[in-house]
């Protein structure tokens, strides 16, 4: 593998990582809200402040 | 647009639910999206997986020691082809994906395009694990614990020599240990 070619995995991989964490966080956060609605916060949105 | 809007202002709202439910869904949640995560990368590791384009060669390291041996311990293709620390794993997780058009293209889908193929395979690991000073083979085989008075002669002159000094790695002697060898014309080292 060529020098260019490792760098270039290297930030593509490393920029990946918070792609990663940020979706995890997006999915848990849609699943919670999801959760949430059925239960708790059963308001519509327009009645939020 | 719509449901960006709402989720965002969903995000922004405070929930009528109990703080500690709201904490644990979040700590529930994250364990099972981490849990999930390493479950299905590590389903990518298995020699199921790998069978899948390489079968060749994962049939030829049941000859190896690597495969079977006195004591049980087994290497299966991941402990060795694959980084075992997270981010460096992630990081050749993701130049894999290149690995997935040569899939898609048939490059390596029969025996005959593999075995055509296995130099330019081969080559590229070996130069893999010089660059990582053979990380995966130190992974398991530690040069602090070699007992030199157990190992053959020219074992002995070798490892204490070039390997103790760092001018040699385990990978440039080493080819070929749980595998067979390509054409090694014009391989450094080789004759």
């Amino acid at each position: 593998m060529s020098t260019m070619e490792n760098i270039f995995w290297h930030v593509i991989g490393y920029g990946v990582m918070p792609v990663i964490f940020l979706a995890g966080f997006f999915g848990v956060s849609v699943v919670s809200l999801w959760i949430l609605s059925r239960s708790s916060d059963k308001e519509p949105v327009s009645s939020a402040h | 647009m719509k449901w960006i809007l709402l989720y965002w202002h969903k995000l922004r709202s405070p929930s009528n639910a109990a703080v500690g439910a709201v904490l644990g869904l979040g700590f529930v949640g994250g364990i099972m999206f981490w849990g999930a995560f390493n479950t299905g990368m590590e389903a990518t590791n298995s020699e199921a997986f790998c069978s899948g384009c390489h079968a060749p060669i994962v049939r030829e390291i049941k000859e190896t020691i690597h495969y079977s041996n006195r004591s049980g311990v087994r290497a299966i293709c991941s402990d060795c082809h694959v980084p075992h620390a997270w981010t460096d794993k992630i990081v050749r997780k993701v130049q894999a994906s290149k690995e997935l058009i040569a899939f898609a293209m048939g490059t390596i889908s029969t025996d005959e395009k593999f075995y055509a193929r296995r130099k330019h395979l081969a080559v590229r690991e070996w130069q893999r694990m010089e660059e990582n000073d053979s990380q995966e083979c130190r992974n398991c085989h530690n040069f602090e614990y070699m007992d030199f008075s157990e190992q053959g002669q020219r074992s002995v002159r070798q490892h204490s020599t070039a390997l103790a000094s760092g001018e040699k790695t385990c990978i440039d002697c080493h080819k070929g240990v749980a595998h067979e060898l390509p054409d090694m014309s014009n391989v450094p080292g080789w004759h």
